[in-house]
């Protein structure tokens, strides 16, 4: 079943008095249950392809659809709340909020959905022992290693259960051992999932290895 | 997210940069210190005014039509005929008028803590405790109805520190005219401390005015009825005259003090924007590092909206902090500005009041929300992507 889909998308870059074509009328679908990698060089249009499918930006021509319901004509403020309740997001600095202590950075996307304190003291210890951080959780990002932030990033991203799950090249800071650490804890819970989708955006040909299907970008098209 | 979320997250992002938090706050405590020092100026007085107006003076004041409105108690210059006197007795029956009594009043030195004000008042038919009931000797006697021509005083308790008057001590007013001390008044209401009294006539040749007074005081049978004795007079001695309430020289004085306020407030609206400017630097700073991290937090779900709270918020709560520690060392100030003063008045010439203290919190709320609005805006209206750092 097609979970995100999206119908014929291109966007255009103004440069100038000319142009650039970042995505060129590309249509791809997202099966639940699987896991999908999404491989190019650099500038093919790998991340603007993930902006436009997790809704950070919007498409100049042709639409993105999540479970049936159209992101791409949604307010802002709509949008804002669709993400929060459907997708995921794990990035390759992991980007943590700084002020925020491992389990505060777990419990704020429960705290912008309005879950109350002692729930949300539950889930993120949960996901935080599931991550192996129990005994991380008061500590902050500044305090944590590269693949520890990266697991709190996932426990964060997973505090919601949304289904699909956005990774943006999220072992590219990381050593080989932690990173293949990192990708046991994402593809985890894609086991036995059939509501979930995994979306990874790599140019880690070994990374792209663990995913069901790949999808090659090149110069803003799909590749065979 | 609920209010104490917000609030823990604003919070924390105000003491990532503490000492910078703290030197804006500290800038907003100077700014509304400043404004609640400035006011307070305003309120003391306007208390003193409701405290001793009210217990003071008498029903009715009348002075020449055309006198200086905004000096409540006459010309500085006696023009008042004290032919007068009798006009106002003929009418005592019909407009219930209980005692006519005209004035003289004039002051002495200067703020530099040695000045007093001399009021003269004619003693043949005027006790003290007529126009100021409250009044009491501490030591000596009153001036005696016998002694209306005679060179005598009574010293309010301020003005015997300030003139260096004991009992038996003299008052020189001129080369040849020395007035003997023969009461001092226990320390009461502040006007009446500052103040020396001397009969009337004795004054008036001092001053070489004879036949003129400052004003005529009118007390009145019922004093309720002075608005509409009032009216009767200035209907009846149109452009001659003017009878004033206490009502009316409580309005002209707060009509100067409000005019003081406006001018205080004024001044310390430079500090105002000057703080204001500053928690907004500080906020701008504050989103301008933090905008990959609002990105973030707007990537994983955020509204718009709640980055405008959240900044607007930050803004307000260095604003308030800052009016609450204003207001706490504006309090300071003027104890130290009550202290500096003791020795000219006995009024506490400082007062934060509530209502001072409601505006300062007040100020200091626009001014965190003007400061924020901006910043707020720019942090709302980021696009994520580039907060992200990507394309």
């Amino acid at each position: 079943m097609i979970i995100l889909e999206a119908k014929d998308i291109s966007k255009v870059y103004p440069s100038g008095e000319s142009s650039v074509t970042a995505l060129n009328h590309l249509s791809i679908g997202f099966e639940a249950g699987k896991i999908t990698a999404i491989v190019g060089p650099s500038g093919s249009g790998k991340s603007t392809l993930l902006n436009l499918l997790a809704g950070f930006d919007r498409p100049s021509s042709g639409s993105v659809s999540h479970q049936g319901n159209d992101i791409t004509g949604m307010p802002e403020t709509s949008l804002a709340a669709y993400r929060l309740a459907h997708f995921g997001f794990i990035f390759q600095n992991y980007n943590l909020v700084s002020i925020l202590s491992a389990q505060e950075n777990v419990e704020l996307p429960l705290s912008l959905a309005g879950i109350p304190k002692t729930k949300r003291n539950s889930i993120s210890s949960e996901i935080l022992k599931r991550v192996g951080l129990s005994k991380r959780t008061t500590h902050y990002p500044n305090q944590l290693s590269g693949g520890e932030q990266q697991r709190v990033a996932i426990a964060r991203a997973l505090a919601t259960n949304p289904s699909v799950l956005f990774a943006d090249e999220p072992t590219g800071n990381l050593d080989t051992a932690t990173g293949t650490g990192i990708l046991e804890l994402l593809t985890e819970p894609m086991e036995g999932s059939q509501n979930r989708t995994l979306i990874l955006i790599t140019h880690d040909m070994e990374v792209a290895a663990r995913a069901n299907q790949i999808v090659r970008i090149r110069d803003g098209k799909l590749e065979g | 997210m609920n209010f104490a979320d917000l609030s823990n997250l604003a919070l924390r992002g105000l003491m990532r940069r503490p000492v910078r938090t703290l030197l804006t706050i500290l800038g907003i405590v100077v700014a509304v210190a400043s404004m609640v020092v400035f006011l307070s100026l305003g309120e003391g007085f306007r208390r003193a005014l409701g405290d001793q107006i009210g217990n003071i003076g008498p029903d009715i004041q009348v002075q020449l039509a055309g006198s200086d409105s905004s000096s409540v108690f006459g010309s500085p210059i006696p023009d008042v005929p004290v032919a007068n006197v009798a006009r106002f007795e003929a009418l005592k029956t019909e407009l219930g008028i209980r005692q006519v009594i005209p004035y003289l009043l004039t002051a002495r030195g200067n703020f530099s803590g040695s000045g007093y004000v001399i009021l003269a008042y004619p003693f043949e038919n005027t006790e003290l405790t007529d126009v100021y009931p409250n009044m009491k000797l501490a030591s000596g006697r009153w001036v005696l109805p016998s002694e209306g021509n005679q060179k005598v005083a009574v010293v309010g308790s301020q003005a015997a520190k300030t003139a260096k008057l004991g009992l038996g001590d003299e008052l020189r007013l001129s080369r040849t005219d020395r007035y003997k001390v023969v009461g001092l008044l226990e320390k009461g209401e502040g006007f009446t401390d500052s103040a020396i009294f001397l009969p009337f006539q004795s004054l008036s040749n001092t001053l070489a005015v004879q036949g003129k007074a400052t004003g005529i005081a009118l007390k009145l049978n019922d004093p309720g009825d002075a608005r509409k004795v009032a009216n009767e007079l200035n209907k009846r001695f149109d452009g001659e005259l003017k009878a004033q309430t206490q009502g009316d020289v409580v309005q002209v004085l707060d009509r100067a003090i409000a005019i003081g306020d406006a001018f205080r407030f004024g001044i310390s609206l430079i500090s105002l924007i000057v703080g204001g400017l500053a928690v907004a630097n500080t906020v701008m700073m504050g989103v301008y590092e933090r905008t990959k991290e609002f990105g973030v937090i707007r990537a994983i779900g955020a509204k718009p909206s709640f980055v405008f709270q959240l900044v607007v918020w930050e803004s307000l709560l260095m604003a308030l902090l800052g009016g609450v520690g204003g207001i706490f060392v504006g309090w300071l100030g003027t104890l130290a500005v009550n202290f500096a003063v003791r020795d000219l008045i006995s009024v506490e010439i400082a007062q934060i009041t509530f209502r001072l203290a409601a505006l300062a919190i007040g100020v200091a709320t626009v001014l965190g929300l003007l400061s924020g609005l901006l910043p707020a805006r720019n942090a709302s209206r980021l696009v994520i992507t580039e907060a992200l750092g990507r394309n």
